[in-house]
């Protein structure tokens, strides 16, 4: 079972897991979760159109192609939302679907083209985390240490912009660079996600970790500390458990461990629902 | 061309825009995202059940599900220990991915693939018949017209009720409204629709013909009515212009459609009359010229009678009183020309009647008062 892919399969799984971690955090204490879901959705046609602009496989060109449909689609939803009075998240549903739709004419194209290199573009959509090879693990840990020397370099500015813009800007820092920063990395995350996690639930690996592990702590440092421990254990177990069972792809087996973490942490956590429920109790009988 | 496959999408986006109206309105929109990928899971218990694509049970077991995830969403969002979007990324993925577990681990040997119910194959659906009163007529066609009479049905017995837990949640309980009752019997709605849909548009797209047509309607009206009229425009258009967009470029068609709905939201979100962004920029363009006309209008007004109106009414102390380039001063003093609302002799400018007119409106509108001579400098 210790063989030379599953340990491939599994340092790269929970190198990024715990990248995605540190940054969804930030993401869930900003309240745009949602917006990764959008992010990982307008991929898609990006990811197309570079195939068939070169007409080869070459992972890096696809994942540029997705950075720049997901940038072109973030500008659309804010742009939007600045402009025009509609609800938040109807222009997420709408950007999100047609990108995903457009993408989807796209790949039906492609199959049409006598090229026999598209065959594999679809497992961008549900990710094939068995599929890495060396090559990739290596795009992964150069990206995740990017993102992690990033976030550590900037962790104070990062902080305190999460918590209190208004006292970062007093304090003289630049909000427009840090959230270009936060959603810069965000992207880049995401975007190095899709070959493993797929399109679909990419978003999850960035908001579960950091909900769980917002039920243990208040402070900053441990929750980012812990949102990757969530991450890189849930990761070990999803790819031991498809590893298990030939046919389970990985990446929805680590998703739903994720899950199953954030909801036991809702429930058991220290400042869960449970110990809320305690406490209430407590201080009404001392009273 | 197969009227059967375009009577078979249309029949889907308009049941799928009937509840998206109310799904918009009420900011669910990435909720009911969320139901139409966890429907999924409901598929394929009932697949499990039923051994069977085209049974009833599936139906059963999606509605259900759906219900579920969005009763489970809200849970999670009423600990308050997490925000509502959190709580969705965590149900959906939940959901979903046991769904995509299940079906790799038991069903990979028979005909429930990912694909077909994911991405939706509106072309094969005619294949699937039945008889329906003597006329064979295509399943899917005949179940989603049952769904789309079930959606307009419930709509327009409780239309009142949607409405005003839509708008003002507070009357609504103040008038004896049971909230919870409306938003769950909403949600089965779009659980059956989502459903009743999948094979026709796919579960992932189905989102892009609830909300789409819904975003580009609300920004064309000003009413519920009138909001619901385009919205029902919006869907036939989409859904025609893609279907044969699709056709001519072989291409997948709920993909087309979706695409379409992007373009014309986008389209509208230019150009809606009052609330699009290119509309609006005019809007302040002109208003802007109108302001500057007005401007003029009132300094010359507010001179007239004045023994210096010569110099006053010049073009040169014009230029330097209300800080205006050559430029801008020949434009605005043109169109007044034109207008008929000022005149013009030996670069001294008077009121024509018309245009005293039309000060006396413009301060009995902004409310200026005439300043009596000598009150300043």
């Amino acid at each position: 079972m210790f063989d030379y892919t599953f340990l491939l399969v599994l340092g790269s799984c929970i190198i990024l897991s715990a990248a995605s971690s540190m940054i969804g955090l930030v993401v869930v204490l900003q309240k745009e979760s949602l917006v990764g879901d959008a992010l990982a959705h307008a991929a898609l046609p990006g990811v197309v159109i570079a195939f068939l602009l070169i007409g080869q496989k070459i992972t890096l060109l696809l994942l540029l192609g997705a950075f720049i449909s997901g940038i072109i689609a973030v500008i659309l939803i804010y742009f939007i939302r600045k402009n025009v009075n509609l609800p938040f998240d109807g222009i997420l549903a709408v950007i999100l679907s047609s990108f995903f739709g457009f993408g989807m004419v796209l790949l039906t194209f492609s199959q049409k083209l006598p090229n026999a290199a598209q065959a594999g573009l679809k497992s961008f959509i549900f990710g094939q985390a068995s599929a890495i090879l060396l090559e990739d693990a290596y795009h992964i840990l150069i990206v995740s240490t990017i993102v992690f020397s990033l976030f550590l370099l900037f962790w104070k500015e990062i902080k305190i912009y999460v918590f209190d813009p208004l006292f970062a800007q007093t304090l003289g820092f630049n909000n427009t660079v840090i959230q270009l920063l936060i959603s810069s990395l965000m992207m880049v995350t995401i975007i190095t996600q899709l070959q493993t996690v797929g399109i679909i639930l990419t978003s999850s690996m960035l908001i579960a970790p950091g909900v769980a592990a917002l039920q243990w702590t208040k402070d900053f440092k441990n929750a980012v500390m812990l949102a990757m421990v969530f991450g890189s254990v849930s990761a070990t177990a999803g790819v031991i458990f498809s590893t298990i069972y030939a046919n389970v792809p990985t990446g929805p087996a680590i998703i739903v461990v994720m899950s199953l973490f954030a909801i036991f942490s809702l429930i058991f956590g220290s400042r869960g629902t449970l110990q809320q429920h305690l406490k209430q109790k407590k201080f009404l009988i001392s009273k | 061309m197969n009227i059967e496959v375009l009577l078979i999408l249309i029949i889907a986006a308009l049941s799928c825009v009937s509840v998206g109206i109310f799904l918009m309105l009420r900011n669910l929109s990435m909720m009911a995202d969320a139901m139409s990928h966890t429907i999924l899971l409901g598929i394929v218990l009932g697949f499990f059940i039923s051994k069977s694509i085209h049974s009833p049970i599936l139906l059963v077991c999606g509605v259900l599900i759906g219900l579920l995830s969005s009763f489970a969403i809200s849970l999670l969002e009423k600990t308050k220990r997490m925000s509502e979007d959190a709580a969705i990324g965590i149900i959906f993925p939940l959901f979903f991915g046991s769904a995509v577990i299940l079906i790799t681990l038991f069903a990979s040997n028979v005909h429930l693939d990912l694909d077909s119910v994911l991405l939706g194959e509106v072309t094969f659906a005619p294949l699937s018949r039945m008889i329906f009163f003597g006329v064979s007529m295509p399943t899917s066609l005949v179940w989603l017209s049952g769904g789309l009479i079930l959606n307009v049905v419930c709509i327009t017995l409780f239309y009142k009720e949607l409405k005003i837990t839509s708008f003002d949640p507070v009357l609504a309980t103040i008038t004896g409204i049971s909230i919870v009752a409306i938003q769950y019997g909403l949600m089965g709605l779009v659980s059956l629709t989502s459903v009743l849909a999948f094979d026709a548009i796919g579960s992932i797209l189905v989102i892009a013909f609830m909300i789409g047509p819904a975003m580009s309607g609300r920004l064309v009206s000003n009413t519920l009515e009138e909001m619901i009229v385009a919205s029902i425009i919006f869907t036939l258009v989409n859904t025609v212009i893609g279907y044969f967009l699709s056709l001519f470029f072989d291409v997948s068609v709920a993909g087309m459609i979706a695409t379409v709905t992007g373009v014309t939201f986008l389209i509208t979100v230019c150009v809606a009359p009052e609330k699009g962004v290119i509309t609006q920029i005019i809007k302040r363009q002109t208003k802007k010229r109108l302001f500057e006309q007005e401007l003029l209008l009132l300094h010359l007004q507010s001179h007239e009678h004045e023994l210096d109106y010569a110099i006053e009414a010049g073009k040169k102390t014009i230029l330097f009183h209300l800080h205006w380039d050559e430029k801008k001063f020949a434009a605005v003093s043109e169109k007044l020309i034109v207008n008929n609302e000022i005149e013009c002799e030996n670069d001294v400018y008077f009121l024509t009647e018309k245009g005293s007119m039309h000060v006396e409106y413009v301060r009995a509108f902004y409310k200026i008062k005439h300043i009596k001579k000598g009150q300043i400098g």
